[in-house]
């Protein structure tokens, strides 16, 4: 029911306009900071988990010595003690019960395109240019033997004939709009482990593997960029000696994965002529796979224990990638914490701030209780006509601190790249601070019912 | 109509006890003019506000129409004090924010009167005390005069059974407090009953009954000449 009462408060409120619309201000700002702190603890709680539930996080790498050295002295690399590590360690999958999978990684770069262009000689094309060979290249090929002749024995000449070859298998495929590729040479088991999956063709297994067959996986933002037209599948690359056949394109995963290639390693292949980085024989790390994380550290001392008694103590190094994602994650935790308490206290102070002005309005206006409690107000409909209003300051400023909130969750995504909106957390951080906020001003509106009119009427 | 039986008011103020009241015993029947009388800080006002239901006694009995007052919840005290009772103040106690209309319409809010007919009847209420031509002024825009007649009218809204009028005149001229009185007197008339506080003996003694206050005790009760 609403009597001529409601209408002194809302004139009240009216006349008061300033200190209503500043309370109102102290509450969205209190609402805001705690809803945005939370939809930012939520969403960084979220990523944490996530992140860590990523595959690379159940994985140990093993590496040799000279691998993990060669940043700081590169001079080692060809050092006697060098141990490579090849596709038969895998073996210790079987041995280490902890350890439920793995693969072989080679990083690798794949520069595109004619090599004989680029090193000036034989049968480069007459325009003598970086570009692959065009149609004009036919007759060369046709008579192998006219070309003009560099000083040449029986080694030079089959090469000259297998780069003859590739001219003409390359013939008719368009020219790919991007220089160098950067990506690896894994084992089949790499995508299964990974949990990688094609959006187009397939991927390569351990019997193209073993076939050697120059397949390449390619991640989804170079498939969609190499060349022109945007389409990957099926298309030839040419690196260096070797002819390679897009054979699937990864689906999308919003991680550097996009940006890479992969192809078969090659089992037992010499690397010698491997693009003109040269030399990439040991620059191979393992990947184990163990199945619960919480072993991860008895299963890396197994594997240390059995690289040990293969190569000798010392020879390889171990790392856990999870360790130091958890340690991230655990001070991004406290982090969050340290937010999350600042939220809060911004919520208390603006919430105690309100609740005492709003006991000081509730107390200032004592003769009013009085008289309306004469004329037949109960404490029920005193704490009423308090609470309402501190109703109207507290959904109105609920109202501006969501806005507040999603404007703060807003620019901490532009600023910081992070996706720092939650639907969730915004809900929950208004709930919060709306109930302490109402609980708060409840306490005036009791305190007003509670005025005994006799007093309020001896004040003037 | 009421039935006090040694109503007693203690203030506890540490070292101090104020006996405001100090076991008063009186009876209020129904049609009854009774002037309160007594020297300022007697308990005269004390008493009004223990009669209005707006203070509670520390000691003693208070029977309304033979229920025992202390036994009513608040939610049934306040429906008392809107539909039996009628208060006047010395002060007038308008609602600045709200203008006469309003202020006679307030009680009637509470009575479930709805606002159609509660704004007929506050503008009929207040033609009677003459103020037709002040239904939209605000208090602040008024005489104390004026002021009380709407006080009056707020009084009457739901039409009470009793009238506590705690010194309605003490803050007009005579003249005006005279035409406040013949007021109260008409509705005497018309059968309700009045308890009013004066400091002024010629109003008392229009009363059917005075009550001399003193001390907190009833000094002398006196019949009046009205009867
Ligand atoms: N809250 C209180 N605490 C202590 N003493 C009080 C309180 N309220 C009233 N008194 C005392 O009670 C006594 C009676 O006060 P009351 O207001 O009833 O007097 P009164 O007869 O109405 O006087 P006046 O003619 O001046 O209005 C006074 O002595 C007053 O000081
Ligand atoms: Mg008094």
């Amino acid at each position: 029911m609403r009597g001529e009462d409601n209408r002194i408060m809302t004139r009240e409120m009216e006349k008061k306009l300033v200190e209503t619309l500043l309370l109102i201000l102290a509450v969205a700002l209190g609402v805001g900071v705690a809803a945005a702190g939370f939809s930012l603890a939520t969403t960084a709680g979220i990523r944490s988990a996530q992140e860590l539930a990523l595959p690379q996080y159940r994985e140990i790498a093993v590496s040799t010595r000279t691998e993990a050295e060669d940043f700081d002295s590169p001079a080692q690399m060809g050092s006697d003690e060098t141990v490579t590590l090849t596709i038969a360690d895998l073996a210790a999958v079987e041995e280490i019960p902890d350890v439920t999978g793995g693969f072989i990684m080679q990083e690798d770069n794949y520069r595109l395109g004619n090599p004989m262009s680029r090193f000036g000689g034989g049968q480069s094309p007459p325009d003598g240019g970086g570009a692959p060979p065009e149609g004009d290249m036919a007759p060369g090929e046709d008579q192998p033997a006219d070309a003009p002749a560099p000083p040449q024995d029986d080694r030079f000449a089959s090469m000259q004939e297998a780069m003859a070859e590739m001219n003409a298998e390359m013939e008719n495929e368009p020219e790919p709009i991007i220089e160098e590729l950067h990506g690896y040479a894994v084992s089949a088991d790499f995508f299964t482990i990974r949990g990688l999956y094609t959006e187009e063709g397939s991927l390569f297994t351990e019997s193209d593997m073993e076939n050697q067959r120059p397949l390449m996986v390619v991640g989804s933002e170079i498939a969609a960029t190499i060349f022109e037209d945007g389409i990957a599948l099926g298309r030839k690359l040419q690196v260096f000696d070797k002819i390679y056949t897009i054979s699937g394109v990864l689906e999308e995963t919003g991680t550097e994965i996009d940006r890479r290639v992969f192809t078969p390693l090659q089992v037992g292949a010499t690397m010698m002529m491997r693009g003109p980085g040269g030399f990439h024989g040991d620059s191979s790390v393992l990947y184990f796979s163990v199945g619960d994380t919480a072993h991860l550290n008895r299963a890396a001392d197994q594997l240390l224990t059995w690289f040990n008694a293969e190569y000798g103590e010392g020879a390889v190094n171990l790392n856990i990638p999870r360790t130091e994602a958890a340690e991230a994650a655990d001070r991004n935790g406290r982090l969050i914490t340290l937010i999350m308490f600042l939220a809060m206290a911004g919520l208390m102070i603006a919430s105690v701030n309100v609740s005492n002005i709003l006991m000081g309005r509730a107390m200032r206006r004592e003769k009013m209780v009085g008289i309306l409690k004469a004329l037949g107000a109960s404490r029920k409909r005193i704490f009423r006509l308090f609470f309402e209003e501190a109703l109207v300051i507290g959904i109105g400023g609920s109202l501006l601190g969501v806005l507040l909130s999603l404007a703060i969750t807003r620019i901490m995504t532009l600023s910081m790249g992070l996706e720092a909106f939650s639907a969730a957390g915004v809900a929950g951080g208004i709930l919060l601070a709306l109930a302490i906020t109402l609980g708060l001003t409840l306490y005036p509106a009791f305190q007003a019912s509670r005025i005994e009119a006799a007093q309020a009427m001896r004040t003037e | 109509m009421i039935e006090l039986v040694n109503i007693e008011k203690h203030y506890d103020l540490g070292e101090m006890k104020v006996k405001a009241l100090d076991g008063i015993s009186l009876t209020i029947n129904r049609g009854d003019f009774v002037a309160v009388m007594g020297p300022s800080g007697s308990g005269k006002s004390t008493l009004m506000n223990i009669v209005g239901l707006l203070d509670s006694s520390t000691g003693g009995t208070y029977k309304l129409e033979g229920y025992e007052i202390h036994d009513l919840s608040d939610k049934e005290q306040a429906r008392i004090r809107n539909r039996h009772f009628g208060f006047i103040f010395q002060s007038f106690n308008l609602f600045p924010e709200l203008n006469a209309l309003e202020n006679v319409m307030l009680p009637m809010g509470y009575a479930g009167v709805s606002p159609t007919e509660r704004k007929n009847r506050a503008a009929e209420l207040l033609d009677q005390v003459g103020l037709s031509h002040r239904l939209y002024h605000y208090p602040t825009m008024m005489s104390g005069g004026e002021q009380q007649r709407v006080a009056i009218a707020r009084a009457l809204s739901n039409r009470p059974d009793l009238i506590i009028a705690d010194e309605p005149t003490g803050n007009l001229p005579s003249d005006k407090g005279k035409e406040i009185l013949d007021t109260l007197i008409n509705l005497n008339r018309e059968g309700v009953t009045i308890m009013m506080v004066t400091h002024n003996d010629d109003q008392g003694a229009l009363a059917h009954r005075q009550i001399h206050i003193r001390d907190g005790k009833v000094a002398q009760v006196r019949e009046g000449a009205l009867k």
